[in-house]
């Protein structure tokens, strides 16, 4: 009724849905930095995303061991997982024996995935939420209440899936109060992820300066706020980020791309394309309904078959 | 005495904050905690969260219930009163002993050590914001004679946990072990947030006072929490 976790990788951490409702004490909304992919890793194995705790892994991923028969899932980056030495297939209920050991591998393309496992990972909450606070130790033991799961595949690619596997990913964004002074040092030009970027936030570098005004007081920010620094880098507000800020805004990434901000890798390149709040609006819209059509497809159906645990061995 | 609706209009800004928020300018700090209260009490569709800081007040909303246009509509609507009651009283113990940068600020202020205590300890603040990270309270404004003092050029790794510092016109605390780049002039030994308990005493409008101690009270304080005087 476990996994054990035999070797963290970068940074596991397991997220829900999000602690919505304490931005006003400071705490971030923090849970999936790609949110459509946890969304379908738990409903391919029939959680609700309401209640689904899985695991956020990040570019190189933990190997964990099973202590009970599980169905589990991963969808998201391109990771190579492997079930006792064999390979697995992506965005796939798979299932795994008492004494497996599952090595999740490095991300090929973007950055995390999310380990589902039919009945969800247990996680005490906190602030009603039961996204941790802190990543995976070695020797951790993630409890999870066993569920049967039928095999089964998603074919259809996850909508961001094309933009971040793509040379320059475009990153749509509502100009903010500071865009007219920096407009034409960031829109004409190709911007490159730090490696310093974690889920607080995403770092861009290009060669730029500008003349900006610093010491301005505090507002309140949220996921996607596009800062400038002083020292000409973009930092974008990501899910653990501050809820308040003093940088100048110059824009905001639009909610239908907060996905994408959770796939940016070191050294890949950035575009930015500046959108209206319809425009904006319609694609959230698009996404809400793209999500709200996978949990219809996939919940209902995901124990329906008698065969489980059947070994294909 | 609600006032109409014309002046509310007048009075605020509003920008989006991204496809799911609208942020408004306040003329003035209490008119922006007016303006969090009132919408605490209405109910809206599609409204999330509120958030404080300053003159600011953030708006989160659900954009498949509602929209920019619908949220700024119902804002300058809304009947808003001054604040009926200050916020609660704290007095927070701050042991001024163990603030590595007090001779350096009381000198960039051109004062003893005991005039910095003197004046950081006898003006009651407002807490304007909370944030940047868990907790932290944005305390103001300091009296003249402290303000202006700038961020340190290299912030700290790490501050201890109940640091009180000083930056700009803002007193603030530190309520965990994180990097810090204010000048910390004391340290309280009460905890003042824990996000594993999910304590925070401290809300937007509540007053603060610090309250100098020794080094023996610190000890004897260490680790209790914070609670509002009766």
């Amino acid at each position: 009724m476990a996994f054990i976790v035999e070797r963290p990788g970068t940074y596991d951490l397991l997220v829900d849905a999000g602690r919505l409702g304490w931005r006003h004490v400071g705490v971030p909304v923090s849970g999936p930095a790609d949110h459509t992919a946890w969304l379908l890793a738990n409903a391919l194995v029939g959680n609700h995303p309401e209640n689904g705790v899985a695991l956020e892994i990040t570019w190189s991923g933990p190997v964990l061991r099973a202590t009970a028969d599980h169905a589990c899932a991963l969808v998201g980056a391109e990771f190579s997982p492997r079930v006792a030495g064999r390979n697995v297939p992506g965005a796939s209920v798979w299932h795994v024996r008492a004494g497996d050991v599952i090595e999740i591998g490095t991300s090929r393309k973007g950055l995390r995935a999310y380990l589902a496992v039919a009945g969800g990972f247990e996680y005490a909450p906190l602030l009603g939420s039961r996204s941790a606070l802190q990543p995976l130790r070695k020797g951790e033991v993630l409890l999870c209440k066993p569920q049967i799961a039928r095999r089964r595949r998603w074919l259809e690619p996850l909508p961001h899936a094309a933009n971040f596997t793509a040379a320059t990913a475009v990153l749509r964004f509502l100009p903010g109060p500071f865009w007219p002074q920096v407009s034409e040092q960031v829109a004409g030009r190709t911007w490159t992820v730090s490696a310093e970027s974690n889920r607080m936030g995403l770092r861009l570098m290009a060669d730029v300066a500008w003349e900006l005004p610093h010491d301005l007081p505090s507002v309140p920010v949220g996921i996607g706020t596009i800062q400038a620094t002083a020292s000409g880098q973009l930092l974008i507000l990501g899910v653990d980020g501050p809820t308040i800020g003093g940088y100048p805004r110059i824009g905001y990434v639009i909610e239908a791309d907060w996905d994408l901000l959770g796939q940016l890798r070191p050294q890949q390149s950035v575009r930015f394309v500046a959108v209206c709040l319809e425009k904006a609006y319609q694609a959230a819209r698009a996404l809400h309904a793209w999500r709200h059509q996978v949990i219809l497809r996939l919940l209902c159906t995901a124990q329906s078959s008698p065969n489980l645990f059947r070994s294909t061995g | 005495m609600g006032e109409p609706s014309a002046r509310n209009d007048t009075a605020m800004q509003f920008e989006p904050l991204g496809d799911q928020a609208v942020l408004v300018t306040c003329p003035h700090e209490e008119f922006a905690q007016s303006l969090a209260s009132a919408l605490s009490s209405v109910h809206c569709e599609g409204l999330r969260e509120v958030v404080v800081a300053y003159k600011c007040v953030a708006i989160y909303y659900d954009l498949e219930r509602t929209d920019y246009a619908s949220v700024c509509r119902l804002v300058q609507n809304l009947a808003l009163r001054p604040c009926s009651a200050p916020g609660r009283l704290f007095r927070i113990p701050c042991c001024y002993e163990l603030g590595p940068d007090l001779a350096a600020i009381a000198e960039m202020c051109r004062c003893s050590v005991a005039e910095v205590i003197a004046e950081h300890s006898s003006t009651i603040y407002t807490v304007y914001a909370l944030g940047f990270v868990p907790g932290f309270p944005y305390l103001g404004y300091l009296p003249p004679r402290l303000a202006g003092i700038p961020r340190l050029a290299q912030p700290r790794r790490q501050v201890e946990p109940g640091s009180v510092g000083i930056a700009g016109r803002q007193t603030g605390i530190y309520p965990a072990a994180v990097p810090g780049g204010w000048r910390i002039l004391g340290r309280t030994p009460l905890i003042i947030a824990d996000l594993a308990t999910e304590f925070f005493p401290l809300r937007i409008g509540d007053r603060v006072q610090f309250v100098p101690i020794d080094r023996q009270e610190f000890d004897r304080l260490l680790g209790q929490r914070l609670t509002p005087c009766a």
